[in-house]
């Protein structure tokens, strides 16, 4: 089993976090990260400033005039 | 308000195409409205953004194949109708090489900063000033051809698979972009976090 770098998770961090890497790898930079004062809180921190802007960039409903508009639309197909 | 699916399944003329259709829009409404406001940036705009993507969607709706996945095809028709109305360009944009940043940038500007670093928990700082900022603004300042990854994988949550498919680009170029858009809009909130410590002293200092 090879060893993770930090380098390499600096690299691979925001595949990780979107969960696109292979599994072995997945699982490899896990364990690091888990144990690594680098690494740690820079995942953290990057997944919080993602889930901050998730936040803040909140979708909100459509408006109930689309929604009749949409209806209307459907209706007359 | 009763939905649509509900009022065609009532009605004598809604064909089991139109009520599974009504259905479907019923779903995804909201999701692709967001997003439609997102690319548009403008409410009305938005509005008719999703009513031409449902007129779209009802014409090839006959080679959908049940069970396939409804949403990425819905938003790939999205993508499609505010490319073919607003942005012409958008399929070919123009990739000015600037400088370019790290990844994770704010993190690593954190970790430089003194500044940060005299308040205690430069962490937390940093993320309480990016609370402050405008973060919708700094997404819609993004350019055209970076800010559709960051809505479709950060906000939507789909896969990169999904995201390649809904813009029609390889999975490379999704990647190269997503991230690029990522890093420019770090950029752009450390940017405020940086600038808002310069200006708060002195509104705190004109209201009391």
């Amino acid at each position: 089993m090879s060893l993770v770098h930090c380098e390499e998770v600096v690299r691979l961090l925001w595949q990780y976090m979107d969960r696109e890497l292979d599994p072995a790898t997945t699982q490899r930079l896990q364990e690091h990260i888990r144990g690594c004062r680098e690494c740690g809180p820079r995942h953290d921190f990057e997944a919080r400033l993602r889930a901050l802007i998730r936040q803040k960039c909140a979708g909100r409903p459509a408006p109930a005039v689309l929604r009749r508009r949409v209806l209307a639309l459907i209706r007359e197909l | 308000m009763e939905s649509a699916a509900v009022a065609l399944n009532r009605s004598s003329d809604g064909t089991p195409a139109t009520r599974e259709f009504a259905a479907l829009a019923e779903q995804h409404l909201d999701g692709l409205y967001g997003v439609a406001l997102r690319l548009t940036r403008r409410k009305d705009a938005a509005e008719d953004l999703v009513q031409e993507t449902f007129l779209k969607a009802w014409r090839s709706f006959h080679t959908f194949q049940p069970g396939s996945n409804a949403r990425a095809w819905l938003y790939r028709i999205l993508m499609n109708a505010y490319i073919d109305t607003y942005r012409k360009a958008a399929r070919e944009p123009n990739i000015v090489e600037h400088e370019d940043v790290e990844e994770q940038y704010i993190y690593s500007r954190v970790q430089a900063s003194e500044d940060l670093r005299r308040q205690g928990n430069p962490e937390e700082e940093a993320l309480r000033r990016i609370m402050d900022a405008d973060v919708e603004a700094a997404l819609a300042g993004l350019p055209e051809a970076f800010r559709a990854p960051v809505i479709l994988a950060d906000l939507e949550e789909f896969s990169y698979k999904e995201i390649a498919q809904i813009l029609e680009i390889p999975i490379g170029t999704v990647m190269s972009r997503l991230f690029r858009g990522r890093r420019l809009l770090q950029r752009a909130l450390w940017e405020y976090a940086v600038q808002s410590r310069r200006v708060r002293p002195e509104r705190e200092g004109t209201s009391s």
